[in-house]
């Protein structure tokens, strides 16, 4: 269970513009960006388009904590725009699936986990169909570490529809898994 | 009875698998974790599926790892157009010196070897590119000292340029 307040320290107080923020935390954006699902050229646009925003907004947040939750913000707007413009999430979901087969080196490793691809299919192919704020909502909950406080400032809803929203999409992930009859 | 009592505990597995429950629902879970097989799959569902999506988003991150912007640029698609459109007037301009150049070497007494008609299309060229370049830099703050070196040393380095020209405008604008 990750420590969700961590967050929250001196480091955050202290004054810093958008675009050093920016410089400094851009793994954490990738994360949110991985998490939808986008390709590298993809998240360099993305990445591209927070880094003009920052630069001309730069001095709109003074601290450092309300720099990167605007960072975090913009980058997530433009993630679920990005998805938006594709439409449809299956078409996405077999772009992506045809990528990991052509790049795929073949049979796993007896170490590398013991996930078998057909779960990993099933499940990419779920997590690509989900709704792209459900989808979102997993990404800043489990892949970024933020509280559901936290996810609720960055997507302006309250802290019960973010958990709401969690549990839909923890369910529909656990239960088509249930119905391959996939266990742990 | 017990269908209800599932339907309830599967409301809190959730929460319970994320350790949010409060220590009183937690425990009312657990109790029926340990009489309860269907419940208790469903956790591990819960888990699994987790587990594997992280993964799933683990192998995405490791595709974009790579991407790196330390330097904010205007939109790749909005360059791209401007760099087209940059490449087209040069191919306009390199190709209206020919011409021009065609009709210089023509008229006699004013004999130009063809090397020296392509390194004067050359430098036209790389007078233009970095005139496009400063003008990029143009539309940001901070930069006004960069623009003047930049623009200084087209006028120095490529003279009879038309973009030396232009770099002269542009120093005087800046000033």
């Amino acid at each position: 269970m990750p420590d969700t307040n961590s967050h929250i320290d001196e480091d955050n107080l202290r004054e810093a513009g958008l675009l050093e923020v920016f410089l400094q935390e851009q793994d954490r954006l990738k994360r949110i960006i991985a998490g939808m699902g986008m390709g590298a050229w993809d998240a360099e646009d993305i990445l591209q388009d927070v880094s003009i925003k920052a630069l001309k907004n730069n001095d709109r947040c003074k601290e450092r904590g309300k720099a990167l939750g605007w960072l975090i913000k913009v980058t997530v707007n433009r993630c679920i725009t990005e998805h938006r413009r594709r439409k449809s999430f299956a078409a996405k979901a077999l772009e992506l699936l045809d990528r990991k087969r052509r790049g795929s080196k073949g049979v796993l490793g007896p170490d590398e986990n013991a996930v078998c691809s057909e779960e990993k299919t099933l499940l990419h192919t779920t997590l690509l169909e989900l709704d792209r704020k459900v989808l979102m909502t997993l990404v800043l909950r489990y892949f970024c570490d933020m509280n559901a406080s936290e996810i609720s400032e960055i997507l302006n809803i309250t802290p019960s529809a973010v958990r709401n929203r969690i549990s839909r999409g923890r369910e529909v992930l656990a239960k088509k898994l249930a119905k391959r009859g996939v266990r742990p | 009875m017990k269908q209800i009592e599932c339907k309830e505990i599967a409301d809190l597995l959730v929460d319970y698998s994320d350790g949010q429950l409060p220590e009183e629902q937690s425990q009312i879970v657990e109790r029926h974790l340990k009489k309860c097989n269907n419940c208790r799959k469903y956790l591990g569902d819960l888990q699994q599926s987790l587990n594997i999506v992280q993964e799933i988003w683990r192998e995405n991150l490791a595709e974009i790892e790579s991407v790196e912007i330390s330097v904010p640029v205007k939109n790749r698609r909005n360059i791209n157009r401007k760099y087209a459109a940059i490449a087209a007037g040069l191919l306009i301009a390199a190709g209206i010196f020919s011409v021009s150049m065609q009709q210089t070497l023509q008229r006699p007494g004013d004999v130009m070897t063809a090397e020296q008609v392509e390194r004067k299309i050359s430098e036209s060229a790389s007078a233009v590119r970095l005139l496009a370049t400063a003008d990029l830099l143009r539309e940001y703050d901070g930069v006004k000292d960069t623009l003047n070196k930049l623009y200084k040393h087209i006028v120095a380095t490529y003279p009879d340029t038309s973009a030396a020209m232009e770099a002269k405008i542009r120093i005087k604008s800046l000033m």
